[in-house]
C-alpha cells in the first residue's frame, strides 16, 4: 500500500508580517521560517497512523518548496518516510489554486508506483481555503472526502470517520481516493526520534520538475495587511473581585444573550 | 455597462447550507445585480425527498428562481452538488453565452462546489471573497490569506468566474423589492456513484453553533477540559452554543465542528463570550463584526478587549464557577 502525503507547509503565524507586504516578501518567510500548518500534520499524523498499523504502507511526501534546502524537507523527512521530494512551483502563484491542483496532480502522476491513498490537509498553504484539495482529487480522478478525521484500509477500501456539517460520519470509499484531513486532537503529530532527525539532516533530496505549463487565470492585484476592527466606544472594563464581576457578567449575558 | 461586458450573476443555493447565510448570499447578488444592470438567476438545488421549504424571498433587483429538483440526489456529497449545479446550469438555459459570477454559499460544501465548477469549466476560482466587484469586463474577488493577517485582491477576466461569498457589510435595503419569477425544474442526469456513509451516533446535546444567539467560547487559555466543562455548563445555562479556537481544537478540548475562526466556523450570534481567548486576526476572522463581543481574560493587554463592548480581567477558575452560580440562582428566582 502506498500512501502520499501532499504538505504545503506555512510560514510561521507567529512571525509579524513584513513591514512592506508584497508576495515576494510572504514567499521569503515562508522560505525562511517554513511550518506545518495544523491539517498539514494532521495528514501526516494519520498517514504514520496507518503505517504503525501495518508496516508494509509506504509513505512518499512531496512537498512544494522553492529549493532542496528547504527545511520543511527535513523536519518531514526526520519522521522516516520512505520518500520526500521537493516540488518547484515557484511559478505558480499560491493564490492561483487550481495551477497549485494542476501542478500537484502532475507531480504525483510522476511517482511509480502511483499512490493508492492521498492524504492532503484540508487547507493547503497560506492561501488556500478548501479549494485546491478537492481539485488534485478531481485532476486525479480518485474518489474524494473532505474534512477526514481517521482512516482504516480495508483491501480495496478505506473506511474513513469525517466531519459534515454539525455531524460525525463513517464514509467507506473505494481506492485509489484522496482524503482532505481536518485537525483533531487524534491526529496530533507525534515528535520525530533524534536519531531519526540526525539522518534526516544528512539526507539529500530530489525535486518534482513540472515540464508542462500550468494554467493561471486570476492576477493579484493588491496585497495588504487585513483591517484591524475597532469599536467606536472603548471596551467597559468590569471593577472589582471575581464574584462582582460574575454578577455583572450574568446580568449582561442574561440581559442580551439568552434566548430564554 | 456594454452589452459586451455584461455579466450574468448566478447564485447555487446547495441543500445544505445555513438559511441566514442563504439570506445574506442573495441580497449582496441582488444589490451587485442591480448596480450593474446583470442578470440574475438564482438556483436552488434539492433532492426528490427533501420538500421545497425555501421560500423564494422579495429581492432588490429582477431575478429568475429556478427549484431544481433531482430524485437521484440522496448524498449530499460536493462532486455529487457539483454535478447537479452543472446540469442545472446547462438545463435552464444559463449556458455561457454570456460571461458568467456563480456564486455559492460560504463554507466547506460552497468552497468546494465552487471549486469543482471552475474545474470543470475552464473559469477563475476566486475562493471565498468577503467582497465582489464588477469593473467592466473583470471580477474583482478581495479573500483573506495567512490565516486571516493578510486580504489578497485578485482579478480576473475568464468568462466563467466562481466564488463563495461572505457579505459581512449589509447591502442598503431597497425600498422596491420584486417576487423572483420562479421555474420549475426535474432533472434526472447521472449523478456520481453514492458511497456507503453511516452516521455516528453524537453525544454532545448543545446546539450547534448555526444559527446560536449567544456562544460560549474558550481559546488557548483554558488550559484543558475542566475549564471546558464548566463553559458547557454555562452554554447550557443560557440556551446557548460551545466554541472554541483552532488551538483548543488540536488540544481536543472542542471537536472541529465547534472551530470557530479563519478555518473554521463563521458565527454572527448576538452575544460572544470569549473566555482565555487572545483575540488573534484568525480567529476574530470567524466573527461576525455586528456580534457583541465580551471578553474574560487574565492579560489586561490581550487584543481581544480592544473589539470587545465589556471585558473582565481576572482568573477564569474564579470568574466562571462565580458566574454558573449567579446564573443558576437567578433561574431559581420567581419570576
Amino acid at each position: 500500500m502506498n500512501i502520499l502525503v501532499l504538505l504545503c507547509g506555512i510560514a510561521d503565524p507567529k512571525l509579524p508580517l513584513p513591514r512592506d507586504i508584497n508576495a515576494l516578501a510572504l514567499d521569503s518567510l515562508r522560505a525562511a521560517h517554513p511550518l506545518l500548518s495544523p491539517f498539514d500534520e494532521a495528514a501526516l499524523e494519520l498517514a504514520l497512523k496507518l503505517r504503525d498499523a501495518d508496516p508494509t504502507v509506504h509513505i512518499t511526501a512531496v512537498v512544494p518548496v522553492s529549493s532542496t534546502t528547504d527545511p520543511l524537507l527535513r523536519t518531514v523527512a526526520s519522521l522516516r518516510l520512505d520518500q520526500t521530494f521537493g516540488l518547484d512551483i515557484q511559478h505558480i502563484p499560491s493564490w492561483n489554486s487550481l495551477g497549485v491542483a494542476h501542478a500537484c496532480a502532475a507531480a504525483v502522476s510522476t511517482l511509480d508506483p502511483l499512490p493508492s491513498l492521498v492524504l492532503i490537509g484540508r487547507e493547503f498553504g497560506d492561501c488556500d481555503d478548501g479549494t485546491t484539495t478537492a481539485c488534485i482529487a478531481q485532476a486525479l480522478g480518485m474518489a474524494y472526502s473532505k474534512l477526514v478525521f481517521s482512516i482504516a484500509i480495508e483491501n480495496v477500501h478505506i473506511h474513513a470517520v469525517r466531519q459534515n456539517g454539525a455531524r460525525q460520519e463513517r464514509v467507506r470509499l473505494p481506492l485509489p481516493a484522496v482524503a482532505s484531513v481536518t485537525n483533531d486532537a487524534r491526529s496530533k503529530l507525534r515528535h520525530p526520534l533524534l536519531k531519526n532527525v540526525m539522518v534526516a539532516k544528512k539526507m539529500t533530496f530530489k525535486m518534482i520538475d513540472l515540464s508542462e505549463p500550468i494554467p493561471g487565470n486570476v492576477q493579484l492585484t493588491a496585497l495588504a495587511a487585513a483591517p484591524v476592527r475597532t469599536r467606536a466606544t472603548t471596551c467597559r472594563m468590569l471593577p472589582g473581585n471575581a464574584q462582582m464581576q460574575a454578577n455583572v457578567l450574568a446580568e449582561l449575558l442574561l440581559a442580551h444573550g439568552s434566548a430564554r | 455597462m456594454s452589452m459586451s461586458s455584461m455579466r450574468r450573476i448566478v447564485v447555487v443555493l446547495l441543500p445544505t447550507q445555513d438559511a441566514a447565510e442563504q439570506h445574506s448570499l442573495l441580497n449582496a447578488a441582488a444589490a451587485m445585480s442591480s448596480d450593474h444592470h446583470c442578470p440574475l438567476d438564482i438556483v436552488a438545488l434539492r433532492g426528490g425527498t427533501q420538500v421545497d421549504v425555501t421560500p423564494a424571498p422579495d429581492l432588490p433587483a429582477h431575478a429568475t428562481w429556478w427549484d431544481v429538483v433531482h430524485d437521484g440526489l440522496v448524498q449530499l456529497s460536493t462532486d455529487s452538488l457539483a454535478e447537479l449545479a452543472a446540469q442545472a446550469l446547462a438545463a435552464a438555459q444559463l449556458a455561457p453565452t454570456m460571461p458568467r459570477l456563480v456564486l455559492l454559499p460560504p463554507g466547506p460544501d460552497g468552497i468546494e462546489v465552487a471549486a469543482l465548477l471552475a474545474w470543470r469549466m475552464d473559469g477563475a476560482a476566486l475562493g471565498q471573497c468577503m467582497k465582489l466587484e464588477i469593473d467592466g469586463a473583470a471580477v474583482i474577488g478581495h479573500r483573506a490569506g495567512h490565516g486571516g493577517r493578510i486580504m489578497l485582491t485578485l482579478r480576473t477576466q475568464q468568462a466563467q468566474c466562481f466564488a463563495t461569498l461572505r457579505a459581512e457589510t449589509r447591502p442598503e435595503r431597497s425600498a422596491l423589492c420584486i417576487a423572483p419569477d420562479r421555474h420549475a425544474l426535474a432533472l434526472s442526469g447521472t449523478l456520481p456513484e453514492a458511497c456507503d456513509v453511516t452516521s455516528i451516533e453524537q453525544t454532545d446535546a448543545l446546539p450547534s453553533l448555526e444559527g446560536a444567539k449567544l456562544i460560549v467560547s474558550g481559546g488557548r487559555g483554558m488550559q484543558g477540559d475542566e475549564g471546558f466543562g464548566l463553559l458547557r455548563d454555562i452554554a447550557q445555562r443560557l440556551n446557548g452554543a460551545l466554541g472554541g479556537s483552532l488551538p483548543t481544537v488540536d488540544a481536543g478540548w472542542i471537536p472541529v465542528a465547534r472551530q470557530i475562526g479563519q478555518s473554521g466556523k463563521f458565527v454572527s450570534p448576538r452575544i460572544y463570550l470569549a473566555v482565555g481567548i487572545s483575540g488573534t486576526l484568525q480567529h476574530l476572522a470567524g466573527i461576525s463584526s455586528e456580534t457583541t463581543i465580551i471578553a474574560v481574560n487574565k492579560d489586561p493587554d490581550a487584543p481581544i478587549f480592544s473589539v470587545a463592548e465589556a471585558g473582565a480581567v481576572g482568573d477564569w477558575r474564579e470568574i466562571l464557577p462565580a458566574l454558573l452560580d449567579r446564573l443558576e440562582s437567578t433561574a431559581a428566582e420567581p419570576a
